[in-house]
């Protein structure tokens, strides 16, 4: 039936804007001296790439929230949870040992205060991810910032990717944040590769509606990973 | 004599994620008069499972089927948890006899949403996401809140387990609401304000067209919106049901159009339908205003 588009076309004004849900993921990354080199070098690669290409994804980049935690010397906060558009592509350099246990605890509490963020402002959040990743074994003391994460993971709360970098990473202490999931040992420096997955697995996470399942590109890990 | 009478309308559209990957719109909204009773319903398919959208039709038309035979069982019954359990199994059971059926429910997992008013009494259940709307003296209204798991995307099935604990019932009577609206999470995302907890002022302006057009016209232009402007803001599909209720002296409806008229054909009226062509005033316009409001 014919009808006047303008008599009954409802404007932006009469209706409500809510905000994109989020998908918050913290990078938990490894800069301490033994990454120097090459290993650094592809790291910055793999987090551009990453970052570019979530940009690039109308409806990741909206949706998206990263956080960047490096441990190197000390434990920092390269950048809190926020809009993507608005973060700065970060250069990392290496410095000092390695405080993962810190560094992991940082994320938690980042990613704790942004929860509470969310809830206070009706924003909706799909499960949210930590991504570790090392060449090496912590020089703290990890128990605490595993329990929490292992806790997270079990009330089925938190996605947790451990990754090691090289023959030296230690993937038994790794293995102790993660209860559910092996952590995978990255193929040479396949940091691009690595990156370039995580960046559709969160395009995939961002569009998923509920009840949707959504099923990480498991054929495609051995392109950069392997247990 | 004040006619009184629930004007009713329902559209649905395939979201744009949908449009994507070539599959079929999950939601399906239906409204209905019949019996004295009028009701309106909404489902909406699960993401996760290709055949989502025929357990979404069959919950629907089923509960269409249980709330206009057994409303008074419904409204009456002091046992709630009865009526929660009654009314999913009865959900289970007609997934059974659907073609394709596997043995697994989930493959027809669907939220529902309905509200069905029978003289002045009314009844409302909820399941899932979406949100439910009245409108009372004059002021939006949530009477359903969107019952969401823990994360954006997750909630809660007809098929989910123990879903009758999910399952939220409302009644009352209709004294002061003069509007009711369902709608899905796609339609929630420009229609409720999830901060404020509040719903969009844009759904009073769809119960007045309706309250003033009839009920075909509005079901297109509802189906209008949500292509252009409400499925804008999601990638979801989005739907919607709607009731309004129309009080008119009948010298009002001297100057209304035929197809107008016949939305107020009482579903106990004894009048022959006239065609949507034909201008019901043209003959006798008071006889059959009168005729009309006596059958209402």
């Amino acid at each position: 039936m014919a009808f006047s588009q303008e008599e009954f076309m409802l404007s932006k004004i009469e209706l409500e804007e809510n905000p994109s849900p989020r998908v918050p993921i913290c990078l938990v990354l490894d800069t301490s001296y033994s990454m120097y080199g090459e290993p650094i070098k592809e790291l910055n690669n793999g987090v551009k790439l990453f970052m570019d290409s979530i940009r690039r994804d109308d409806i990741a980049s909206a949706s998206a929230e990263i956080s960047m935690v490096t441990f190197g010397g000390t434990v920092k906060q390269v950048f809190d949870f926020g809009s993507i558009h608005r973060q700065t592509i970060p250069h990392l350099g290496v410095e000092g040992v390695t405080p993962m246990g810190e560094a992991v605890n940082l994320a938690l509490d980042l990613l704790e205060r942004r929860k509470m963020m969310y809830s206070q402002s009706g924003v909706d959040y799909y499960q949210p991810w930590i991504v570790i990743m090392t060449d090496g074994a912590p020089t703290d003391d990890i128990a605490r910032a595993a329990s929490r994460t292992s806790d997270l993971v079990n009330k089925k709360k938190l996605t947790i990717f451990p990754i090691g970098i090289g023959p030296s990473a230690d993937m038994n202490t790794l293995k102790q944040f993660s209860p559910k999931r092996q952590p995978l040992r990255l193929k040479g420096l396949k940091f691009v590769e690595f990156f370039e997955w995580l960046s559709k697995s969160i395009s995939m996470v961002s569009k998923s509606t509920p009840g949707e399942e959504v099923k990480l590109d498991v054929a495609s890990i051995p392109d950069w990973g392997s247990l | 004599m004040t006619i009184t009478h629930w004007k009713i309308a329902h559209a649905q559209t395939a979201g744009r994620s949908h449009i994507k990957n070539n599959t079929p719109c999950q939601d399906f909204t239906l409204t209905m008069q019949q019996d004295g009773t009028t009701i309106l319903l909404l489902a909406d398919g699960a993401g996760f499972s290709p055949t989502s959208h025929i357990g979404a039709e069959a919950v629907v038309r089923k509960t269409a089927s249980l709330l206009h035979e057994t409303f008074d069982f419904y409204y009456l019954n002091l046992d709630e948890t009865e009526v929660k359990k009654q009314l999913i199994e009865t959900l289970w059971k007609e997934f059974e006899t659907l073609e394709g059926y596997d043995g697994d429910v989930k493959q027809y997992a669907s939220t529902l949403l309905f509200a069905a008013i029978k003289g002045d009494q009314f009844l409302a259940g909820h399941l899932g996401d979406g949100v439910i709307g009245i409108e009372a003296e004059g002021e939006l209204k949530v009477l359903s809140f969107p019952e969401n798991g823990q994360f954006a995307n997750t909630t809660y099935f007809v098929t989910t387990e123990e879903s009758w604990e999910h399952l939220r019932l409302y009644k009352g009577t209709t004294e002061n609401i003069t509007g009711f609206v369902l709608m899905s999470d796609g339609s929630a995302e420009s229609l409720f304000n999830k901060r404020e907890k509040r719903l969009a002022p844009a759904i009073k302006k769809m119960l007045e067209w309706l309250r003033e057009h009839p009920n075909q016209k509005i079901q297109d232009v509802l189906s209008a919106n949500l292509d252009s402007v409400i499925k804008e803001q999601t990638h979801d599909d989005c739907s919607l049901s709607i009731a309004s209720l129309v009080k008119k002296e009948p010298e009002e409806f001297v100057t209304a159009a035929g197809d107008y008229l016949n939305d107020f054909k009482g579903i106990r009226s004894d009048l022959p339908v006239k065609s949507h062509e034909e201008e019901v005033i043209s003959e006798d316009p008071i006889e059959a205003i009168e005729t009309v409001s006596h059958d209402i």
